[in-house]
């Protein structure tokens, strides 16, 4: 299996963000599935989405509790069990299902392969890897260790057999740093010719506005507002020659401006009714009068249409979804960080200047409080974190896990009962939705005090979702997955995203090169693998 | 035995460098610092030019012990981390150190912009040529005062107090002695050992212990050996990089790697390299680049075989010293090193050297970048490894670095008529340092040292599983002796056991272990008893002298597992083909250094390929 890359590193990982595009220490796939543990693991098991959550958006937005509920459901679908396919001496061997998802070293066999499979004519041409094309080598993946001669029926039939522990089993499924569900891996494959394409050229701009006009939108909101407060809504990215008009019915008055939210002092329009002209990012904020009171926003507006992801063939199918991990080693010395995610804790993270997580203590679990992998060499590792990210939403339902000694206080604390007899028991969750947080109750709704207490220390205008473990270094412990993850894609660094207002929390985009994914252009560097094998392949 | 130079009675007047003084007793010599004249009429409290030695009046016998102690005979580790302080070595330094006195060090007091940069251009590598550097075998002894108070002034007389810390920083990344972690020289201790050597080195041999060789080599090939060979056809790295889907460089469309780089030229097909496959018929030798500029130390290249890197470059630069080459794109990429380059066995990321070690991710070299920095997001620089570094990686687990005491090698600019010395101290020791893989970063942890009696230039192997070393035998053998590493998880480090397993009695330079671990190849310089094993019928034969006069190096390649040896090149006179290494399929790539046409070359030979199918 091939090795990350790593950097050969003294320095600690300056992570920065939900999934940065690089990790200062992290790199491309670690020690990711070989041919022969594919062959044992079998297929990836899809990830079964829930396609009725895309009607939901709207919801989840306002509503944390829903938010968190609908969250912990996508987990419960992430961990559960998936048999391997060969497994003499552990009838009961499994992987959740995310950890048998595809790393960077199976998406590179499959397309060298796929990509084989086009005539001379069709490579030169950056043909699109058929459906049918894509079946087989789906299928043929888990079937290629038959084909190294390294490996004849007896090796793999003792490799097999030697798995004979659950942790030997999860370290099967490899330490891989991001893992990619069927759906997402699949499209992936099938987006190479755009994928190329983009290597190299500039990034398309934050804000794009081409000449197909978008649909026309309508927002209403009900508000209550104190005397004299007020609240600010969008961005809404407006179309050339199209206007957006905002009223507000009740005590007070809106004020707009495109370019950035409109303050007492700048602003393009301050009335009951405003309408301004695009194109660009709108703003409207409330404005209550004296007495305050409850009131309704409207917003009738004409979207831009800009192509959500020009750098992939269409956004990422309902099916797909990404993990990354935190693995850490579980020997040596090395040992679990602890971090307090209650309320008072969180406070004071966000009154310091740096706003970074850190750790209280550490801690040294055992498997059976931590998901554990034993590699066929003897090490050892921990999961520390677990990034999830699915496309039941548009924009995506973003999920991060932390490992806690103290798993059922705050961001545990309404973790569901299916999930009690799991080692997933020991894991906290936050999740976001949507760019703004649009839930008028700082508690989020929530039954339990500690977690009401975290969610209102967290309660911001922008969302927020933080993991302690994988959001390591300054201001990054106020960030959101989606916030960051909006610039995949793009050249930015997390140290520069982390620097946007609200440490990039806040929406400066209304495309998405590569639908939200770091891992084309950095990270994992999908691209770069698909396009070196291009270069390799076709004859000149 | 106590040599003296008569040269002291003109230190006492004369502003001669303390390096070359000599003459009277120096128990009689002055006490007063030779160099810390006042300029004359110069108020009292004017700047006094800093001394570059004060001589020490200590009596020889007092004075040998403490510089020896100094050197690290005896005392804590200093030169002796990477030099073995044997005899010929210290013998071998006072003549850099008389020369750098008598050439470069006379005027031990400059005053003026002309004779600062008289100094420190007479220092240089290549003197009259501003980007040449400053090699330290050009200083000798006084190498260890590159940090000290004088030559920061002669830095800054010379170059100007702007420009002068920038140019002292790069003499000082380059000359500066002792290396990584060892202690620095105070001016006091470096008075001391420079002394020493001014004198003559006296009583050297009473402080300094003869390191009595084997006075015989006897090849012993445990069956170790061969259950390791058995262990890497499966699990070593050619064969986990080829169920990687590793893509190979010039091998698309190939049916066997030894079909690769077919649309390189041979080395048949042209006049200045139509003997080379002459040693091995079969074989095929492919001409991959012609360099026109000179490459320094060692070359190695990328495990998929793309990217070959060394010391040197062709555009000259006091920062980009060395150079990777792209053979894909036929491309120079500067780099900000200086020499010694390394890469990964899985094909992710290469390491050089200059001032520290800087390691980087390889797909930054698919970005095709004009020049490499090292401030790079894909790089990082650590002090954590030492100089002449070897990488491996054990398959699933933690990458390892070994560094050790060492001779370098850097033959073929000149007419190079032997191997590097392999004489090693008895107090040789090798710092094995492990690359933890964390989980999500590699933190390296505090190296491991362990003894390796007379052992040195070590290397690893891509597995990591093994070592080699190279051991002066009698009767002018050496040898190359293999260990295998077995590293054992203890509390928040290793322990290490390096058992010896094999030992091959042949003389040569700068091994190197292919991916699948079967094979080694090495260098080896033409010399005086060389005629019959190269086919000529005397010593005297007009062919061996013609190759014993310009020079000449050949490449071998063994069997680790049977010690079977063939010749794998026949170079002609002025010739050096070195620094063979593998690629992860099998190929040997290796560099020619051509002094008859002025150029190197980058040449691959299948030579491995071919021999494992007979």
């Amino acid at each position: 299996m091939i090795r990350g890359a790593a950097t050969i590193a003294t320095l600690a990982a300056l992570a920065a963000c939900a999934d940065p595009p690089r990790d200062a220490c992290d790199g491309t796939a670690a020690l990711a599935l070989t041919a022969a543990d594919r062959a044992l693991a079998g297929m990836a098991a899809p990830y079964p989405a829930d396609g009725a959550l895309r009607g939901r958006d709207a919801e989840l937005a306002h509503d944390q509790r829903a938010r968190r509920t609908a969250a912990w459901a996508a987990v419960e679908r992430a961990v559960a069990p998936a048999p391997f396919a060969l497994a003499p001496n552990l009838p009961t061997a499994a992987l959740p299902r995310w950890h048998t998802w595809y790393g960077k070293d199976d998406l590179r066999r499959m397309f060298d392969r796929g990509f084989r499979g086009l005539s001379a004519d069709e490579q030169r041409a950056r043909a699109r890897l058929s459906d049918a094309a894509l079946d087989a080598v789906f299928a043929w993946n888990p079937t290629a260790v038959g084909e190294l001669p390294t490996w004849p029926p007896e090796r793999l039939a003792e490799y097999a057999a030697a798995v004979d522990t659950p942790e030997e089993a999860h370290g099967i499924g490899g330490i891989d740093r991001v893992q990619y569900s069927p759906g997402a891996a699949r499209h992936l494959l099938a987006s190479y010719p755009e994928i190329i394409a983009c290597l190299g050229r500039p990034t398309p701009a934050p804000i794009v506005d081409p000449p197909t006009p978008g649909p026309r939108r309508l927002v209403r909101e009900a508000v209550t507002l104190a005397p004299c407060a007020d609240a600010t809504y969008g961005p809404y990215y407006v179309g050339d020659d199209e206007t957006l008009t905002a009223r507000v019915d009740g005590p007070g008055r809106v004020r707009v401006d495109v370019g950035a939210p409109p303050t007492a002092d700048r602003f393009a329009c301050e009335d009951t009714t405003c309408t301004i002209r695009g194109a660009g990012p709108v703003w409207v904020t409330a404005v209550a009068d004296a007495d305050g009171g409850a009131a309704t926003i409207t917003i009738d507006y004409q979207e831009a249409d800009p192509a959500w992801a020009a750098c992939l063939a269409g956004a990422f199918p309902l099916d797909a979804a990404l993990v990354k991990a935190d693995w850490r080693r579980a020997e040596l010395g090395f040992q679990v960080p602890v971090f307090d995610t209650s309320g008072p804790a969180l406070t004071a993270m966000r009154a310091d200047d740096t706003r970074a997580w850190i750790s209280t203590t550490d801690a040294d679990p055992g498997a059976d409080r931590i998901y554990t992998a034993l590699l066929p060499n003897g090490n050892r590792y921990r999961l520390a974190g677990l990034h999830l990210m699915t496309k039941e939403l548009d924009h995506w339902l973003w999920i991060t896990l932390w490992w806690s000694p103290e798993p059922d206080r705050d961001f545990g604390a309404d973790r569901p009962a299916a999930l009690a007899d799991t080692v997933w028991r020991n894991y906290k969750m936050c999740a976001v939705t949507a760019f703004a947080e649009h839930d008028p109750d700082p508690r989020g709704h929530a039954t339990d005090a500690s977690l009401g207490d975290a969610l209102a220390a967290v309660h911001d205008a922008p969302a927020w979702c933080s993991n302690p473990m994988l959001e390591q270094g300054a201001h990054n412990g106020t960030s959101s997955c989606i916030g960051c993850h909006q610039h995949g894609g793009t050249t930015l660094r997390a140290e520069d995203i982390l620097t946007f207002p609200a440490d990039g929390r806040t929406q400066l985009r209304n495309n998405f090169p590569t639908d939200y994914s770091f891992a084309v252009l950095t990270g994992d560097e999908v691209g770069r693998m698909l396009a070196d094998e291009v270069e390799f392949w076709t004859p000149r | 035995m106590v040599l003296r130079r008569v040269l002291l009675g003109v230190i006492a007047v004369s502003l001669a460098a303390c390096g070359g003084g000599g003459g009277a007793n120096p128990v009689d010599a002055p006490d007063t610092p030779i160099d810390a004249a006042v300029p004359v009429d110069a108020p009292v409290d004017a700047f006094i030019i800093p001394v570059l030695r004060n001589p020490v009046a200590t009596p020889d016998a007092e004075l040998a012990t403490q510089a020896a102690a100094l050197l690290g005979q005896g005392g804590p580790m200093r030169c002796n981390q990477c030099h073995a302080i044997t005899r010929d070595r210290l013998r071998s330094w006072e003549t850099e150190s008389s020369s750098a006195v008598t050439s470069c060090l006379t005027n031990t007091m400059p005053m003026t912009q002309a004779e600062g940069a008289a100094i420190v251009d007479c220092l240089r590598a290549a003197p009259g040529v501003a980007t040449s550097g400053w090699p330290p075998d050009h200083l000798g002894i006084y190498a260890t005062a590159a940090r000290l108070d004088w030559f920061r002034y002669v830095f800054n007389l010379a170059f100007g107090t702007t420009e002068g810390p920038t140019q002292l920083a790069m003499f000082q990344a380059e000359a500066a002695m002792p290396r990584g972690a060892a202690t620095e020289y105070t001016q006091a201790e470096f008075d001391i050992v420079a002394e020493w050597f001014a004198r003559g080195l006296p009583m050297i041999d009473v402080v300094i212990p003869a390191d009595p060789p084997p006075t015989q080599c006897t090849t012993n090939i445990t069956s170790e050996v061969a259950t390791h060979v058995a262990t890497m056809a499966t699990q070593g790295w050619r064969a986990v990089n080829r169920g990687n889907g590793i893509l190979m460089f010039g091998c698309a469309g190939a049916a066997t790697a030894r079909d690769c780089l077919g649309t390189y030229p041979a080395a048949s097909d042209n006049a200045f390299s139509n003997t080379w496959e002459g040693a091995l018929p079969g074989q095929r030798i492919r001409v991959l680049r012609t360099n026109n500029y000179a490459s320094s130390y060692w070359t190695r290249s990328s495990a998929d075989g793309r990217y070959v890197s060394h010391g040197g470059a062709s555009v000259a630069s006091q920062t980009y010293r060395s150079t990777v080459i792209d053979l894909s794109r036929d491309a120079e990429i500067p780099a900000a090193a200086l020499y010694d380059p390394g890469f990964f066995a899985d094909n992710s990321g290469f390491v050089l050297q200059g001032g520290s070690a800087k390691f980087c991710e390889q797909s930054l070299l698919a970005t095709n970048p004009a020049m490499i920095a090292f401030n790079e997001p894909q790089c990082r620089t650590t002090t954590a490894v030492g100089l002449y570094q070897h990488l491996g990686a054990v398959h699933n687990g933690d990458y390892w670095t070994v560094d050790g005491q060492f001779t370098n090698d850097n033959g073929g600019h000149n007419a190079t008529l032997s191997d590097p010395s392999a004489t090693f101290s008895q107090t040789a020791t090798i710092d094995l340092t492990p690359m933890v893989h964390t989980g999500n970063q590699f933190v390296p942890k505090p190296g491991v040292r362990k003894s390796v009696t007379r052992e040195g230039d070590v290397i690893i192997s891509p597995s990591a599983r093994l070592l080699v070393s190279r051991v002066s035998a009698g009767g002018g053998q050496s040898l190359f002796l293999m260990r295998k590493i077995v590293a054992t998880p203890n509390g928040t480090s290793y322990d290490i056991q390096i058992p010896e397993i094999a030992r091959y009695c042949v003389r040569g330079a700068k091994p190197a272990i292919s991916f699948d671990e079967r094979w080694m190849v090495w260098h080896h310089y033409v010399e005086a008893n060389d005629w019959m094993a190269l086919g000529y019928a005397s010593a005297t034969d007009p062919g061996f002298v013609a190759l014993r006069t310009s020079g000449a190096a050949n490449l071998f390649v063994m069997d680790i597992a049977t010690g079977v040896i063939r010749r794998v090149t026949t170079m002609a006179p002025g010739q050096y083909a070195l620094y063979p290494h593998f690629r992860s399929d099998g190929w040997i790539y290796f560099i020619v250094r051509d002094s008859a046409n002025n150029r190197e070359y980058i040449a691959a030979s299948d030579a491995a390929l071919m021999l494992e199918t007979q």
